[in-house]
């Protein structure tokens, strides 16, 4: 497997908090690429710290370990970890009164907001996280 | 007797992001939520919405508030018809009528924006010894509101370019007045870049 296909730098095991959202970069100083890892039993997901909404930093989000979910910081967009489908708005639920009253607003055509949740090795106490299409 | 202070700032963005992201009100309970604690909607009239609003204030005393908010198109918003919330609660408000005046514009020399605060506090001679306290409040928060939006606004430009505003005028996002925005900030979406958060996550 050539290491191209993975970012260059690998994420240690150690140091890793499993209630938290652990923030760390993977990329190099021409392309730097920040990733938020969350240890999920097992497991690992791990996410770019950039919300597909509007670009928010997603390490300073919030955390919900028991149903794996992930709100954005900025506008409270609720994903999930494990698929990394978003769950829920909680904005309809303020703005559904508003949310007809516009011509150039069309619900409709709101994108399905995904986050990409990257594929990964273990090997030798670290992560590599692997470029290209999600697993 | 009636206290009036003004705060103006040069914001370096462009005066479209700032006004986008003013009325991209999806953030405001999430993004400020140092200061905001809840938020709905009690009215909408044409450019007129009613909020209810919980705050924070000196980052421990909670209140909840109604008040207008009033949109100028492009970029004057208007606060005023500040009560307490329920109304029978001894609150600020019962003695002090405030309005406040939010306005966004080019800054003159330079690519950048001018926010100019205007704010009206009219309040019984007992409470004018306090009102540069009162002045303090204000403006702390607001500097502080006004902090996160530029926090906002410079990771979206680093990451999307100076000046995209593409993100809010595309047709499935949602922001308060938005026929009004599109109406007026439509043509610079073609000097801004294409990319979006979605597509840099690809």
């Amino acid at each position: 497997m050539s290491s191209s296909n993975f970012y260059p730098k690998p994420i240690p095991l150690d140091g890793l908090s499993p209630t938290a959202l652990n923030v760390r970069a993977i990329g190099d100083s021409e392309n730097p690429v920040d990733v938020v890892v969350v240890v999920d039993g097992g497991e690992y997901r791990i996410v770019r710290d950039l919300c597909p909404h509007m670009g928010a930093p997603l390490s300073q989000g919030k955390l919900c370990t028991e149903e794996r979910k992930l709100s954005c910081p900025w506008h409270g967009y609720e994903f999930n970890l494990a698929s990394g489908e978003l769950m829920h708005n909680p904005n309809d639920e303020i703005y559904g009164c508003m949310k007809t009253l516009y011509k150039s607003f069309n619900p409709a055509k709101t994108p399905k907001y995904r986050l990409r949740v990257l594929p990964y090795e273990v090997r030798g106490g670290e992560i590599h996280v692997r470029r290209g299409v999600s697993s | 007797m009636k206290h009036r202070f003004r705060v103006v700032e040069e914001q370096d963005c462009t005066v479209a992001v700032a006004i986008g992201a003013y009325l991209d009100c999806e953030h405001y309970v999430h993004l400020h939520r140092s200061i905001m604690t809840k938020l709905s909607i009690d009215k909408v009239e044409g450019r007129k919405v009613t909020w209810r609003q919980g705050l924070r204030w000196l980052g421990f005393l909670k209140i909840t508030q109604t008040f207008v908010m009033e949109y100028f198109p492009p970029g004057h918003f208007k606060s005023y018809d500040m009560k307490a919330y329920p109304r029978w609660l001894p609150q600020f408000h019962h003695f002090v009528k405030t309005v406040m005046d939010v306005r966004y514009t080019k800054h003159p020399q330079r690519d950048a924006t001018v926010m100019t605060f205007d704010c009206e506090m009219d309040m019984p001679f007992f409470l004018w010894p306090f009102r540069n306290v009162f002045q303090g409040i204000v403006e702390k928060m607001h500097h502080l509101k006004d902090q996160e939006d530029l926090d906002m606004i410079h990771r979206r430009d680093k990451f999307f370019g100076r000046g995209n505003i593409n993100s809010y005028l595309a047709e499935g996002q949602f922001l308060l007045f938005k026929d009004d925005y599109v109406a007026h900030f439509a043509h610079e979406a073609q000097r801004a870049q294409p990319a979006t958060a979605a597509e840099l996550n690809a």
